[in-house]
This record gives C-alpha cells, sequence and structure tokens, in this order.
C-alpha cells in the first residue's frame, strides 16, 4: 500500500485529505507544519510527498527544497496542494522540485486520479 | 530777382543811390544792381566760390569805388606781381563820373563804364596779352547772385582779336568803338551787333546752366541731408517749385507689385499728404502719367486743357494750365513721376525739361536709398522680432522643462549634458552643476552597472545616428544602488535625418512598483483566504456525494448537488475575478506560440461534451474548418479559455437538442473564428454592454444559468491581448441565437522569428 505523507496546517482540510487518501487505499502519514513534515519525510520515506505551501515553522516550499536535497528523501514525488494560485507561486512550487501543483478547491476524485498516474508513473521510472 | 531791363549802370547807381555789384568774367560781367531792400545789407555777402572762379568779379561801391575784386581779375587784367589795388584804380574813377573808365594804361587794366556800356551789350577790351576779349555787363540781384547765379566761360576766348599797335586806346573814348577797322564803321557796327546777340544768347544759356547746376546742388542737398524721407522729398520739390516757377509739384511712385501710384510728396496743394502718402486717384495707364511712365520720356505741356494725354480730374480743386514732368528712373527701373504744373499757360520752357529729368534722376537716386534704407530696417525688425520669439520660447520650452515633475536630461550631439532639470536633480540625487556641460560618460560613471543600459543606447545612438528612425526608444525601468526604481524614456532628437542630441525623460516609480506589489499581496491573500474555506465546503460535499462518507437519501443528495454547484460558481467566480483583476494590472504575459486552432477546438469540444452529460442536456456541435487553416499566434492557455467561454456560453444559452456551429476562415494575416447558436439571442440594445463587468443582460434563461457575467469581458481582453477583434450579431429574436466572431493574428514565421526575440527581451527584462 503506497504511503503518502500529508503536510497541512487547516485541520479541516487535513482531515478532508486524509479521509480521501485513506479512501483511495493509501497509507496516510498527516502532519500539520513543515518542520514535522520534514521529520516525518526522512523517517517514513513516504511513496508520495503532498503538500500545503503556507504552514508554520516551515512553508511547503521549503519543506520540499529539503526533501529534493537529501540524498536519502530526493527520488520522492512531491506535490503540493495549495490555495496559493499565483502564476509565481506555482512557479516558484516547480522551482523547488515539485512534481505537480494543484489548486484548492480540488475534487477528490480528482486529486485521487492525479496522484495514482503521478505513482503510476514514478513506478515506471524506478523500474517497479 | 533779375532786373533784364536795359538800364544804364550809372543810372542806376544815381537813381538807386546804393550799391552795385559788377561782375566781370573773362568775357562776361555782370553789373549787379540791386533794390530798395539791399539797402542795408552792405556788403553783401560774396558768394564762397568767388576767390577761385575761373572769372572776374568785382564789387563796386556806389560812387564806382572797388570793394573786392577775386584773383582772377588779377590775371586777367596783367595786373600780377604789382599787388594791384583795384581799389586804387577805382581812385580814378570820379565820383562825379557817370561812368567807369574801362582801358589799358600803362600796361594795367582801367575800366570805363559810361552810359554807352548798357546791359547786354558786349565790348572788346584788350587784355594783358593785348588780346580783345569780348565783356558784357549785366545787371544782377546780389541774393540771386550769392545763391543760384553764376558764370562760366565761353567759346569766344578761342577767336582772339589782336589789337592793332597803332590804335591806342587813349586816343579813344571807349573800347567798343575802338574794336574792328577803323576805316569800315559800318562794317564794325554790323560785327559788334552779332556779337552782342551771339554773347546774349550765350548769357541766357549760362543763365539757365547756372540755375540748373545750382539747383541741383541744392536739390542733392537736400535729399542726402536725412533719413526722414518723405519729408526731404517734400523739401526737394519745394526748392523745386520755387526754381522752376512752379506753382503744385508732386512726386508719385509706383507702389510694388502694384497698377497704382502713390503721392508721395506734394507741394501746393492745400492739404498735406498722410505719413506714407495717398493713392492717385489715376491708373499707372492713364493721363499724362501713363504716357511719362510708357514713353520713359519728360514732356512740357503749354496748355494741358489742348493736350489730349490729359485727363481732368472731376472735383478737382485745382486748375492747372502748364506741366512739366519727367519719369524718375534709375537704371531699367520705373520708380515714379516728377510733375510740376502752373496755373496758366506756357508757363515752362524746354530748357528747364533738363533740370526737371536731372531732378527726378536725382529723386530716383534717393527713392532707391530709401527703399534700401527700409529694406535693411525692416529686415533688422524681422530679425529682431525672430530672435526675439526664439528667445520666449527657448525661455518657455525651458521653463516648462525645469517646471515638470518628471527628471529630464538632455545631451546634444557630442554627448554633453546641456540639460539637467530640478526633478533630475531630485530624483537622481545630483546637483545639476556635477552633470551640466560633462559627457554622458561622466554621467554614467556615478551609477553602477543598472543604469548602464541606459547610457549605453545614448552612447550607441550619438555614434551611429544614422542608423535609428526617430520612432525609436528606450523604454525601461532603472533601479538605483538606494532602491528606487526609475522608469526611463529616452528618445534621439533627430530633425531630417539630423542628429541633435538625446533626450531622457525619467520618472522615480518607486512608490508606483510598491503600490503594484502590496496589490499583488492583496491579490494573493484574497485569493488564498477564499480557497481556503472553499476547499473545505467543496472537499466535503463532493465526499458525501460520492457516498464515501455513507448512503444518502434523494434529496439529501438534491440539497448537496445545490451546495456543490454553487461551491463550483463561487469558485469559478474567484478564479475570474482574480483573472480579470491580474489582466486589467497587466500582470498576465502570453507566451504566444504556433497554435493548431483545430487541435484546441477538439480539446475544447470534448471537454463541453462532458457538460453535456454531467449536465443532462443534448446539443451537437457542428466544426466547418477549412483544411488549409493556417496556424494561429496564441498563447494555448489563454486560446483555450477564449473557446470555453464562448462555447460554453453558446452551450448553456442554447435550449436542448439545439446546434451549436463552429466556422473558421482565413483572410489576410487574420483568423476569424464564428460561433453560432440558435439560442436565446442578445437584444440589439444589450449588445454593446455584454463585454462589459457583470453584465449578463436581461433574459430568464441566461439569469437562470450558473455565470458570473465576467467571461465575455476576460475573453474580450485576452483577445485584445492577442491583437485581435471581437463583436457579436444577433437578431435579439428567441430562436435565432446569437453569432460570436472574433480573430487573431496568423502565425508568420519570417516575423515570429524578430518577435520572439522581442519578446524574450522583454521577459528578461521584467
Amino acid at each position: 500500500m503506497p504511503k503518502i505523507l500529508i503536510a497541512e496546517d487547516e485541520q479541516d482540510i487535513l482531515e478532508l485529505i486524509t479521509f480521501t487518501l485513506q479512501f483511495g487505499g493509501y497509507d496516510v502519514i498527516p502532519t500539520s507544519n513543515g518542520e514535522d513534515a520534514l521529520e516525518m519525510a526522512r523517517k517514513e520515506l513516504p511513496d508520495l510527498v503532498l503538500l500545503d505551501v503556507r504552514m508554520p515553522r516551515m512553508s511547503g516550499y521549503e519543506v520540499c527544497t529539503h526533501v529534493k536535497a537529501d540524498r536519502d528523501t530526493h527520488h520522492i514525488p512531491v506535490v503540493f496542494l495549495s490555495a496559493k494560485g499565483q502564476e509565481a507561486e506555482i512557479k516558484t512550487g516547480f522551482d523547488t522540485g515539485a512534481i505537480d501543483y494543484i489548486l484548492k478547491p480540488f475534487a477528490p476524485d480528482h486529486l485521487l486520479k492525479r496522484l495514482e498516474e503521478i505513482l503510476a508513473s514514478e513506478a515506471v521510472k524506478s523500474g517497479f | 530777382m533779375i532786373d533784364l531791363t536795359p538800364l544804364s549802370f550809372s543810372a542806376v547807381l544815381l537813381l538807386s543811390g546804393l550799391l552795385g555789384y559788377v561782375l566781370v568774367s573773362q568775357l562776361i560781367g555782370f553789373v549787379a544792381k540791386s533794390t530798395r531792400k539791399e539797402r542795408n545789407k552792405f556788403p553783401p555777402k560774396i558768394p564762397i566760390h568767388l576767390p577761385n572762379h575761373s572769372d572776374a568779379y568785382f564789387l563796386v561801391k556806389p560812387g564806382g569805388v572797388i570793394t573786392y575784386s577775386n584773383p582772377t581779375v588779377r590775371d586777367m587784367f596783367g595786373l600780377n606781381g604789382e599787388k594791384p589795388n583795384l581799389e586804387v584804380i577805382a581812385e580814378d574813377i570820379q565820383p562825379n563820373e557817370s561812368f567807369f573808365a574801362l582801358c589799358t594804361r600803362e600796361g594795367k587794366a582801367r575800366f570805363n563804364l559810361g552810359d554807352r556800356l548798357l546791359e547786354g551789350k558786349s565790348y572788346a577790351i584788350p587784355n594783358n596779352s593785348n588780346e580783345a576779349m569780348l565783356v558784357s555787363f549785366r545787371g544782377l540781384d546780389l541774393e540771386d547772385l550769392g545763391s543760384a547765379r553764376t558764370a562760366s566761360s565761353t567759346p569766344h576766348q578761342s577767336q582772339p582779336v589782336r589789337f592793332k599797335e597803332s590804335h591806342s586806346v587813349e586816343k579813344d573814348e571807349s573800347i567798343g568803338n575802338n574794336f574792328g577797322v577803323k576805316d569800315n564803321g559800318h562794317n564794325s557796327m554790323v560785327l559788334t551787333q552779332e556779337l552782342e546777340k551771339r554773347v546774349q544768347d550765350r548769357t541766357q544759356q549760362l543763365r539757365l546752366e547756372h540755375q540748373r547746376t545750382e539747383t541741383l546742388l541744392r536739390i542733392m542737398t537736400e535729399l542726402s541731408s536725412s533719413l526722414d524721407f518723405e519729408r526731404i522729398l517734400h523739401r526737394t520739390l519745394e526748392v523745386l517749385n520755387e526754381v522752376i516757377g512752379a506753382s503744385h509739384a508732386t512726386c508719385m511712385v509706383l507702389q510694388p507689385g502694384n497698377k497704382k501710384l502713390r503721392h508721395l510728396a506734394t507741394v501746393g496743394y492745400s492739404n498735406p499728404l498722410p505719413p506714407g502718402g495717398m493713392p492717385s486717384a489715376l491708373n499707372i495707364n492713364q493721363g499724362l502719367v501713363g504716357w511719362i511712365l510708357s514713353n520713359r520720356q519728360s514732356v512740357l505741356i503749354d496748355d494741358v486743357l489742348e493736350d489730349n494725354r490729359w485727363i481732368q480730374l472731376p472735383n478737382s480743386w485745382y486748375h492747372h494750365r502748364s506741366a512739366i514732368g519727367a519719369p524718375i528712373i534709375i537704371g531699367d527701373q520705373l520708380l515714379g513721376v516728377l510733375l510740376l504744373y502752373y496755373p496758366e499757360v506756357r508757363k515752362f520752357s524746354e530748357e528747364q525739361l533738363d533740370l526737371i529729368q536731372a531732378a527726378a534722376n536725382q529723386m530716383a537716386v534717393a527713392i532707391k536709398n530709401a527703399e534700401l534704407y527700409h529694406l535693411t530696417r525692416d529686415q533688422k525688425e524681422e530679425l529682431r522680432a525672430l530672435l526675439n520669439n526664439q528667445r520666449v520660447e527657448t525661455s518657455r520650452s525651458r521653463s516648462i522643462l525645469e517646471a515638470i515633475a518628471d527628471g529630464v536630461l538632455v545631451t546634444d550631439q557630442h554627448g554633453e549634458i546641456t540639460l539637467f532639470n530640478q526633478s533630475a536633480e531630485r530624483i537622481l540625487e545630483l546637483k545639476r552643476a556635477e552633470v551640466i556641460g560633462r559627457s554622458i560618460e561622466h554621467f554614467s560613471g556615478l551609477f553602477s552597472g543598472v543604469a548602464q543600459a541606459w547610457m549605453d543606447t545614448i552612447n550607441t545612438w550619438m555614434q551611429g545616428p544614422q542608423s535609428f528612425n526617430p520612432k525609436n526608444t528606450f523604454s525601461e525601468q532603472v533601479s538605483l544602488d538606494n532602491g528606487n526604481v526609475l522608469s526611463v524614456n529616452l528618445a534621439p532628437v533627430m530633425n531630417n535625418n539630423e542628429f541633435y542630441g538625446t533626450v531622457s525623460v525619467f520618472r522615480d516609480i518607486t512608490h508606483l512598483i510598491e503600490v503594484d506589489r502590496l496589490k499583488s499581496e492583496f491579490v494573493a491573500t484574497v485569493s488564498h483566504e477564499l480557497r481556503t474555506p472553499m476547499t473545505s465546503i467543496k472537499g466535503y460535499v463532493d465526499i458525501m456525494l460520492m457516498g464515501v462518507a455513507g448512503d444518502l437519501n434523494e434529496q439529501q443528495m438534491r440539497f448537496l448537488s445545490v451546495v456543490q454547484q454553487n461551491t463550483e460558481r463561487l469558485t469559478i467566480l474567484v478564479n475570474d475575478l482574480l483573472d480579470l483583476s491580474r489582466i486589467e494590472a497587466g500582470q498576465v504575459n502570453l507566451t504566444f506560440e504556433p497554435l493548431d486552432l483545430r487541435e484546441l477546438i477538439d480539446e475544447v469540444i470534448e471537454e463541453i461534451n462532458r457538460l453535456t452529460v454531467v449536465e443532462n442536456k443534448t446539443m451537437r456541435f457542428n466544426i466547418e474548418l477549412p483544411p488549409d487553416l493556417p496556424r494561429i499566434k496564441g498563447d494555448p492557455e489563454r486560446i483555450r479559455q477564449i473557446l470555453i467561454n464562448l462555447l460554453g456560453n453558446a452551450f448553456h444559452y442554447t435550449p436542448s437538442n439545439g446546434m451549436v456551429k463552429l466556422k473558421a476562415h482565413h483572410h489576410g494575416e487574420e483568423i476569424q473564428v464564428d460561433i453560432k447558436d440558435d439560442g436565446v439571442g442578445i437584444p440589439p440594445k444589450e449588445q454593446e454592454r455584454i463585454f462589459d463587468r457583470f453584465y449578463r443582460g436581461e433574459n430568464h434563461m441566461v439569469i437562470a444559468t450558473a455565470g458570473t457575467g465576467l467571461g465575455l469581458s476576460i475573453v474580450a481582453k485576452l483577445i485584445n491581448m492577442h491583437h485581435g477583434r471581437i463583436w457579436v450579431q444577433s437578431s435579439g429574436i428567441e430562436g435565432e441565437g446569437s453569432t460570436f466572431s472574433f480573430t487573431l493574428p496568423v502565425y508568420d514565421i519570417s516575423r515570429q522569428a524578430i518577435r520572439m526575440s522581442k519578446d524574450y527581451a522583454e521577459n528578461i527584462n521584467r
């Protein structure tokens, strides 16, 4: 069962995503700030990291940058799920190494579909 | 005046008991007599030219005492070297003698004036070479002598007659009777008479010549005396009038480029001329004036009433009879006419014509001089005015440049800074004294590299001004070291391909950029803050509708669907609003690339077809694209947005089972796309407002459909950004639908390369 790390400071939304992903059959590691997310990413080495951008203690951008900078975690695909929709913000997300940038509000089924696609292509890449 | 009556000198002397003036020329002597007026004017003023005159003059007081003689007298009569004094000679004449003795005695000249020595008669007298000289005497008014009369030598001198040795003058009573052969009294008499006549004629001739010369001298003096041209012309006419004995005189000049003459000066007429003269009643081809002008000849008319050239002006107060006139000519150029009149017939003589013409010639010179003077003066005034205007204009321009809030920096063609206004001082924090007169290179040294592009452009233009067309401008944002940001507009100053320098206009836009940043930040914040709660709403509703959170009954499903649809609507609204604000703020940059319209349309139709399923509304789409449709130039995401909006509208506002047609055709450098539906249509009065923000018309079906009223507004702006046009056609009748048409530019490879690099450069600069 693929393991997905979530970082989201809004409790309601964290719960919504967790519920959606669990419904989609994923093993979910929920965190509510950047620092925790980075720690768990290093510890748990999830199959995918789903990050909010604006979070306390450490922004999603920073988490992504660290994940991508760490030899142990740099292979993990990072997807942003953010309400920040400015072109510059999206561009920054991709610049830090993210594989996708999904805008809030999101449709749960669309999110599941997208993550499934990403994991499938990552699987192909890593030779599974 | 000259009294020409042949009175004897002695008689005059006796009668008047006053003074006499005797002129003895080599051949001609004048005996002057005076009238009572000169009673107390003795000695008379000696004409200044007399001492050196080739004629002999001496002045005789009543009683025969000679009080003055010029050197010619001594030369002529052999009185040289003896310090002769004619007064001494005169002493020989007894006061009671009624004549001067005129003879030679011991080699000295003696004068014998008596009853027989009458005016107008000529006498032969021997000179010191014992040659006969003809002498005649004339009475002459002293004042006239001083002003206008002079005498000159005559050809008679070339016919000397030797006196015979045997003829002793002492034996003869008078010189006149001694002349000729004594034996032949008759012959002598005839010769004497003939000589007298010749001398008389000659005298008259000389008198006129004398008059002429004197008059011309006076005229020339008058004409050159002052620069008040009309006044001197008037004064000249006065002199001429007086000398000629005319009553009226006028000087008329041709108006430049005109068929009219103008009286520039007149004498004898009751009304003075206004400054600048007065137009003549006659045209240049009329009357006596016309004749003089066309024949270029002087004219003398004894009686104008008998002359067909004369036109008597009606209502004229003046009754001219005699007329004399001459054209005023210089070189080939006719300047005008000089005319003098007298109210009685036969006033003027042929002899006066020469004088009139000579006077006219002098006037011509004077008029020409005056013209030149006026021309020079006018030109000077013009230049002064021009210079003054220029000075005013320059100082005004400079004041404007100084006063405006933008910084202005002007360099000349050598790159030297010639203007640096107050705002420039403030914005660049530099003192004018530091930069004025310095070269632009020095100026660029005051900044770090950020201003380099600005300075480099000036330098490039300076070095190769020919390579730039005047439309070229440089428009950049330049960041200074102190953190301020300037918007710089730089343009070469060109005129007729000549490079005069550059002008830079710059403005501190630091605060504008800050405002812009704050606005973007606000938009970003609002966007984020709106999306976050909507995420929860939409997410949970979707999940519930998916049935993941447990089964729902039909009513619950329906209610949640309403929430879902409205959440969707709110999401679109927020996205559109943010989109529009970003487009309006110029924050949306298009990435142009060649696009295949067919592919884009297919994708969009596919998307809308999904809507037909979701909304359970059947709709047919009829797409007609010519096979050779060229690619368009556009931003793929934005073109897709345009198509979704327009096709979405067509789908939404057409009742079920309707038809939406899309046609495209290519003409010139444009591709036109027409999207026609057979829906509700748009009434003409609403058509002009449908591209306004939030305007949705009043149709019930439109209002019932979820929408924000921002779609068409965004579409219009996006098409505009693509340099295209959009318009709508609709009868407004329900069922006839509407046709939305828009154009997009064809992608042109040859031009695109240039534009792409330019766009790229622009993006880099931003």
